[in-house]
C-alpha cells in the first residue's frame, strides 16, 4: 500500500515538474530553459530542501524508467522513415560519425583522466554522447554509474545545444547534413533538438545519427573503455 | 478518444515486446551490447522487412520520441547522490565535457564536410567526359 502510495506520489511529481518545465520552455525559448534540465534540478531542489530520502522516489518512479526500452525501440520509426536521406549521405555521414563519435569518446575519457577524476567518472564520461536509455544500460558494462551517467549525458546535451552552433562556425563547418550530424553525435536528444530548429534536414540527420552513434558506441565501449582507463591511469 | 488511447497503449504494448525480445536474444546470446538497442536493431529490421508495418507501431512511437526526455528525469535526479563530486569536481567535469564536446563537433562536421566535398568532386570528374562527348557529337 505505502509502496503504491509512492509510486503515485512520485510518478505525479515527475510529471508535474516536467509539465511545468515544458511550460517555461514554450514561454523562453533557451538551451538553459531545457525541460529536462528545469525539471531534474526542481526535483533535486525539492529534495535538498526537504531532506527527504530519494530512493523511495527512484522505486517510486519504475513505471516511467520502464518505458525507456519501447522508447527506445520506437527510435527506429524515424531511422525507417528518413532512410532514403541515411542511404544518399551514407558514406559522408557514417565516416563523419564514425570518427566523430570516438573523437569525443577519446577526448572525453582523457581530458578526465588528465584531470584526475575518479574512475567511476572517467568510465562515466566516456559514454556521455550516448542517448540517455542506451546510456543507462550501458553504464554497468563498462564500469560507471547509471545515474552518473544519466546526468552527464543530460549536460553533455544542454552544453551542446548552447555551445554547438558556436563550435561548428568556428569549425568552419556549413553544410546541413554535417551540422545535423554532429549534433546528433554528440549532443544526442537535446542537441537534435537544437539541431531541428536550425532545419529540418539538420533535424533529420541529428536524429539517426543519435541513434546509430548510440548502436557504434555501445557495441565498442564495454571493450575499449576499461583498456583506455588501463592505459591512462 | 477511447479508441485512440487503446491504439496507443496496444502500440506501445507492442514496441514494449520488440524491445523484451532484444533484452531476452541478447542475454542468450551473451552478446555485449544493450538490451535496448538490440530491440531499435530488431524493430528496424522488422520494418525494412515489412514484417512489422510502419502503422502498426507509428502513434506509439510518435508519443514514446515526443515525451522520451520524460522518462529519463527521474534516473538523472539520481545526481542527487552524486552531490559531492559535483561540490569537489564540479569544475574538471565541466572542463572536460566542454572539451569533449567541441573535439567531437569539429570532427564530426569536418570529416562529414570533407567526405561529402570529396565525392561531389569525383561525381563531377566522372561527368566531365560524358559532357565532352555530347560537345564533340554537336
Amino acid at each position: 500500500m505505502l509502496r503504491f502510495v509512492w509510486t503515485v506520489a512520485s510518478v505525479a511529481l515527475t510529471l508535474l515538474a516536467y509539465r511545468a518545465s515544458s511550460a517555461v520552455h514554450d514561454r523562453f525559448r533557451s538551451p538553459l530553459t531545457n525541460p529536462v534540465f528545469l525539471a531534474v534540478a526542481g526535483i533535486m531542489i525539492i529534495f535538498a530542501v526537504s531532506g527527504l530520502d530519494y530512493v523511495p522516489y527512484r522505486r517510486g518512479t519504475d513505471p516511467l524508467i520502464a518505458l525507456l526500452g519501447p522508447a527506445t525501440a520506437a527510435l527506429a520509426i524515424p531511422l525507417y522513415r528518413h532512410r532514403e536521406i541515411v542511404i544518399a549521405y551514407a558514406l559522408p555521414a557514417i565516416t563523419g560519425l564514425l570518427c566523430g563519435a570516438m573523437a569525443t569518446l577519446f577526448a572525453a575519457v582523457f581530458f578526465a583522466a588528465s584531470l584526475g577524476l575518479a574512475p567511476i567518472v572517467v568510465q562515466s564520461i566516456g559514454i556521455k554522447s550516448v542517448t540517455a536509455p542506451i546510456a543507462v544500460e550501458l553504464a554497468p558494462l563498462i564500469g560507471g554509474d547509471p545515474a552518473l551517467t544519466v546526468a552527464l549525458v543530460v549536460a553533455t546535451g544542454i552544453l551542446g545545444a548552447m555551445l554547438g552552433p558556436w563550435m561548428l562556425d568556428r569549425a568552419g563547418v556549413h553544410d546541413p547534413v554535417a551540422r545535423g550530424l554532429a549534433f546528433g553525435t554528440v549532443a544526442t536528444g537535446i542537441g537534435t533538438a537544437q539541431a531541428a530548429m536550425e532545419g529540418e534536414i539538420q533535424g533529420a540527420v541529428a536524429g539517426v545519427a543519435m541513434g546509430v552513434a548510440a548502436v557504434l558506441v555501445a557495441t565498442v565501449a564495454p571493450v575499449l573503455i576499461p583498456r583506455l582507463l588501463h592505459l591512462l591511469i | 478518444m477511447a479508441r485512440r488511447f487503446a491504439a496507443i497503449a496496444a502500440q506501445v504494448a507492442l514496441l514494449w515486446f520488440m524491445s523484451w525480445v532484444g533484452h531476452e536474444s541478447v542475454a542468450l546470446l551473451h552478446l555485449p551490447l544493450p538490451g535496448n538497442v538490440a530491440g531499435l536493431l530488431l524493430t528496424f529490421l522488422a520494418l525494412l522487412c515489412g514484417v512489422l508495418p510502419v502503422r502498426f507501431v507509428e502513434q506509439g512511437a510518435g508519443l514514446l520520441v515526443r515525451k522520451l526526455p520524460l522518462f529519463f528525469v527521474p534516473l538523472a535526479v539520481g545526481f542527487v547522490t552524486q552531490g559531492h563530486l559535483l561540490a569537489t569536481h564540479g569544475f574538471a567535469i565541466l572542463a572536460a565535457l566542454i572539451g569533449s564536446a567541441a573535439v567531437g563537433f569539429a570532427v564530426t562536421g569536418r570529416v562529414a564536410q570533407f567526405v561529402t566535398q570529396l565525392l561531389r568532386n569525383a561525381n563531377v570528374a566522372a561527368r566531365r567526359p560524358h559532357a565532352e562527348i555530347r560537345l564533340d557529337r554537336r
